[in-house]
């Protein structure tokens, strides 16, 4: 009767092979999850590595878990598919917003300078309250809708070429794990003790920085100067375009897809001959975030002028509310 | 009976009474049901999608689920049928020049389907303000390249 009853208890619990792939009973599988029993203290990126191909993809299983213990034999979601590519919820949708800095110091009053301390602080506010400082390529992803992004992103740009990203505003980035995009202008580069070079320029490229365009001398591309002639004009914004491509991408050995308009300024023309150069993303200086059906020529900024902690975290917003029933 | 063998019969019977235990402490059944009672709520709260979900959820643990196997089927069928509405309603707000109401409807035929092409399309308007541009920058240098014909 005991081999009965073992035999029909041991039949019954067999999984059917056809759907749950894992015979060890701790895992179970769809086409749209994998239902994961954790019995040993793995993390959300361990099982992201495992499951999903790349550490990078953590905040899918951590969002997809959100009140969940790692461990203890807890059940784990882990989504295979990304199925809301554009951050939409009920009662809204997700945007990005892009903080814009220019230079630093240990002290300085310019509007245009972050004191080190602030920007430390800054930094120091997205890791302890869940941001995910995203980069170039996962924006462009999620603006051609192919990719998802954690649901508090937020992109880091510095405007021209000083040498104190490299002095200051690097090495507080890399102590957080974060990266930016550098928009810089090519004629500035490496042209005094006040412009980074590009060999620094190369290192931080090989740290997962991205190197953007500024153009070569940083001329407003919407207005014609005096006495230029619209012949002129044009020539003269197909260099700053075209020409800055081609001397970041010969220096830096890439390809050059993100560019920030001089003072953020762009209109129609040079909107359409950004995109003509070769250019995915292009960025102003207008406020606000950006959701995934942004244009991702016209992209807002917003410029981190002030100091204060209230003004930066006012800077942050990741969802726009909107019904969507 | 022995000792011994009344002993392993409870914990025998215990296990069939409870079910097949995993690392989980449950069953593939039993969350598999706790995954419908979600999916349930949900329905019941009008979020079609979230309980779409669940019900997949209830699936992946628990194949033979018949409850969550016709539900999933139903809810796909209502959210297509909703992302077409949405999206047609849409349309007529895009035709009446009401850009921002458009815009919503087709946000939602989205929610509702993310593979529904034609309303992620119409929510870019990018390539259209481009191929405006185009035209007037190829005027421009047709009319520049004329004044230097003449001259």
């Amino acid at each position: 009767m005991l081999i009965g009853i073992s035999g029909f208890v041991f039949f019954s619990c067999t999984p059917i092979p056809a759907v749950i792939e894992y015979p060890d009973k701790t895992h179970f599988r769809s086409e749209d999850f994998i239902v994961y029993f954790s019995e040993q203290k793995e993390t959300p990126a361990d099982l992201a590595e495992k499951y999903l191909g790349s550490k990078s993809k953590a905040w899918m299983i951590e969002e997809a878990n959100p009140n969940v213990i790692f461990g203890n034999g807890n059940a784990v979601v882990i989504p295979l598919k990304d199925k809301n590519k554009g951050g939409l919820k009920a009662n809204g949708f997700q945007t990005i917003p892009i903080l814009t800095y220019h230079r630093f110091a240990e002290d300085c009053s310019s509007p245009l300078c972050m004191p080190t301390k602030a920007f430390e602080l800054q930094m120091r506010y997205l890791k302890e309250n869940g941001y995910h400082v995203i980069t170039a390529k996962e924006l462009l992803a999620f603006l051609e809708y192919r990719q998802g992004l954690p649901k508090k992103s937020v992109l880091i740009t510095m405007d021209d070429g000083y040498r104190s990203i490299y002095n200051i505003a690097y090495p507080i980035l890399k102590k957080y794990g974060y990266t930016a995009i550098l928009f810089v202008y090519t004629n500035f580069v490496g042209v005094s003790k006040m412009a980074v070079t590009w060999d620094q320029l190369k290192e931080m490229q090989a740290e997962g920085f991205t190197i953007g365009s500024h153009t070569i001398y940083h001329s407003d591309l919407t207005q014609p100067k005096e006495g230029e002639t619209d012949r002129e004009f044009i020539a003269r914004i197909k260099e700053e375009l075209d020409g800055s491509k081609k001397i970041i991408d010969q220096k830096l050995g890439q390809n050059t897809y993100f560019l920030a308009y001089p003072f953020g300024y762009y209109d129609q023309r040079s909107m359409q001959m950004a995109s003509d150069a070769g250019y995915k993303m292009a960025m102003s200086v207008k406020r606000g975030g950006n959701p995934f059906f942004a244009n991702p020529l016209t992209l807002r900024r917003d410029q981190i002028l002030k100091r204060d902690m209230q003004s930066f975290i006012s800077r942050l917003k990741t969802f726009n509310h909107l019904s969507l029933k | 009976m022995r000792p011994m063998a009344r002993i392993l019969y409870s914990v025998l019977l215990l296990v069939l009474a409870t079910g097949c235990s995993t690392l989980g402490g449950k069953s593939p059944a039993q969350l598999g049901e706790e995954y419908t009672a979600k999916a349930q709520q949900y329905e019941a709260q009008g979020d079609l999608v979230e309980a779409l979900e669940q019900y997949k959820l209830a699936l992946t643990v628990d194949p033979e689920n018949q409850l969550a196997k016709e539900k999933k089927t139903t809810i796909e069928e209502k959210l297509y049928q909703l992302a077409e509405e949405h999206y047609q309603i849409g349309l007529r707000f895009y035709k009446k020049g009401q850009y921002g109401q458009a815009r919503k409807e087709f946000l939602t035929a989205l929610r509702y389907d993310p593979e529904h092409a034609e309303a992620k399309d119409k929510l870019t308007t990018t390539k259209t303000e481009i191929e405006q541009v185009k035209r007037y920058i190829e005027t421009v240098q047709e009319a520049s390249e004329a004044e230097d014909g003449e001259g």
